[in-house]
């Protein structure tokens, strides 16, 4: 394809997701207002991807494609990325003669004033959250409850905002609670899908999920997943922390897989993980390299899930499982932990240390 | 003129018509979900740039549940919680209705010529020709009731603004009414 077939494709894409956004947004159940949010992130996304194309585009069509991608994010109920990418607008205006800019924002200002309002709203309605500057762990324990209700509050006003989902996995990991992690962990993922650590973050609970299926995801579908993921990553190479998530995920499959080649082919690919991953650079830290230089021979040594394998495992996560109580107390008599206790307790330890905490200073 | 609402599935991407239609039925048809051929006529004014007198037709938009439901299963489900669902936030049903009329305005009135992308954050709408500096398309609204006045006050505040833009090198209105119904289609540039 020439470059302005490539761009035709981008921008057709784009449209196509905005309309079917704009289509979900009214219907105002969550499932339906939060996949029209991911459809608003993913024309933004497609937009930017469209601009790159062209070659030196003037002032005027950059400030057309930033008002587009601003105004995805506005309707995709993105409070921090939508700010990020109001400013691009203003700079790029503040480049053109007021009239020129004006004619091409008169729709985009007062969506955007609109959503300055409601991120007032929101602040003032979350003096909890705000005051730890939304980051969980600033939270003193006697005020998380009110911060809870606070959270659930804003997830139900902004579901686009990754960042609050991001604050919603973390005070499941502090609650245990599984159910709320992966759903945190899923639309935060499915928000930012190029974010590595939320890809990373994802893949571990996908892990806990061919362990443990519920209502929300069954074995079947995350095995799905995990294959499209393998596709991906053959086709386009991540941020090695991705191939350690990939790792988890399809060690968990392995385990979880009665004996026999289905099996087989999830140790396989880890192992093929282990080795791509480690010609990856990470963004996030140079211990991944290590993880991954690590895991290759330890995969090797998976030829079936032998009770010499589970002691391994035994041994490595007692610790886990003390931590979060997944058994009884150590001490009265041996742990015989499943594949599925021992996928659970890595999980809460990866998604502990993969899910971000960071501050967000929100100023409507 | 009659046209028939399924035949936008051969005059328009199916992506740009699927998500429209259940809007298009929830918005004008008396009972959208009753199984049999319906319609409702539309009076339409066109107006172009040179040309003193406006022109009047009329559109007579007819639709075969079965022919829709062969292209879009979930349509009657999609149309009943438009029409009944406590969660549905009714504002937005004229917005996405417009458009799929405002596909039918492209299709009967500029035929050959297919939508390619949406805008969301500036006008217009609908783009057929996505040429950095040079787009071509249609502004769509809709309005509930008020009629060509109603029609009117959209295209006196959208009109001027459309034409201080220096990167449209083709735009058309294309406005919708549901009671009475009614519609206006009018070339702003060139």
């Amino acid at each position: 394809m020439t470059k302005q077939e490539d761009y035709l494709a981008l921008v057709t894409k784009s449209g196509k997701r905005k309309l079917k956004a704009s289509s979900l947004l009214p219907y105002g159940d969550d499932r339906s207002r939060f996949q029209a949010t991911v459809l608003f992130h993913e024309a933004a996304e497609l937009e930017r991807q469209a601009l790159s194309l062209l070659d030196d585009p003037s002032i005027e069509v950059r400030l057309g494609a930033a008002i587009e991608r601003c105004a995805c994010l506005v309707l995709g109920l993105d409070v921090v990325e939508s700010t990020l990418a109001w400013r691009e607008v203003e700079e790029l205006s503040a480049l053109l003669p007021a009239e020129v800019a004006g004619a091409h924002r008169d729709r985009l200002d007062p969506l955007v004033r609109g959503a300055q309002r409601d991120l007032q709203e929101l602040l003032t309605g979350a003096p909890v959250l705000h005051a730890a500057k939304f980051r969980w762990d600033g939270v003193a324990p006697p005020e998380r409850p009110r911060a809870r209700a606070e959270l659930a509050a804003l997830l139900d006003r902004v579901p686009g905002d990754a960042g609050f989902h991001l604050i919603a996995a973390r005070a499941a990991i502090d609650d245990e609670r599984m159910d709320e992690l992966r759903r945190a962990v899923e639309r935060a993922h499915r928000l930012m899908p190029a974010n590595p650590l939320l890809r990373a973050s994802w893949l571990a609970v996908l892990g806990d999920v061919l362990a443990h299926p519920d209502a929300a995801m069954s074995r079947a579908a995350a095995e799905d997943e995990l294959a499209r993921t393998h596709e991906d990553l053959r086709r386009d190479p991540a941020d090695a922390v991705v191939y350690l998530g990939f790792i988890f995920a399809s060690l968990a499959a392995f385990f979880v897989t009665p004996p026999g080649h289905e099996a087989q082919l999830h140790r396989q690919r880890a192992l093929w993980a282990a080795e791509a991953g480690v010609k990856q650079p990470s963004a996030s830290s140079q211990e991944i390299h290590r993880y991954l230089e690590a895991a290759g021979p330890v995969i090797m040594l998976l030829t079936g899930q032998t009770d010499a394998v589970m002691g391994l495992f035994d041994m490595v996560v007692r610790g886990k499982l003390r931590e979060f109580g997944i058994e009884g107390p150590l001490d009265r008599g041996p742990v015989q932990p499943t594949p599925a206790d021992l996928i659970r307790g890595i999980t809460w330890s990866a998604a502990r240390r993969l899910t971000p905490s960071r501050a967000l200073d929100l100023v409507a | 003129m009659t046209y028939a609402l399924e035949s936008l599935y051969e005059h328009q991407d199916f992506d740009w018509v699927v998500d429209s239609i259940p809007y298009v039925l929830a918005w004008i048809a008396d009972d959208a979900t009753g199984d049999e051929r319906r319609g409702r006529l539309f009076k339409l004014t066109t107006t172009r740039p040179g040309r003193e007198m406006p022109e009047q037709m009329e559109i007579d938009l007819i639709w075969s549940l079965d022919a829709l439901k062969q292209r879009d299963a979930a349509l009657l489900t999609r149309v009943e919680r438009l029409c009944s669902s406590h969660t549905v936030d009714r504002e937005h049903i004229p917005e996405n209705a417009a458009y799929g009329l405002a596909l039918v305005a492209i299709s009967i009135l500029m035929p050959g010529r297919r939508v390619i992308h949406m805008l969301k954050g500036r006008a217009p709408d609908f783009l057929f020709d996505v040429t950095p500096g040079a787009l071509r398309g249609v502004e769509v609204a809709g309005r509930t009731s008020g009629g060509f006045a109603a029609l009117r006050a959209v295209r006196l505040e959208k009109s001027p603004k459309l034409k201080t833009r220096q990167d449209l090198a083709e735009v058309h209105l294309s406005l919708w009414c549901a009671g009475p119904p009614v519609s206006e289609l009018h070339q702003i540039t060139p």
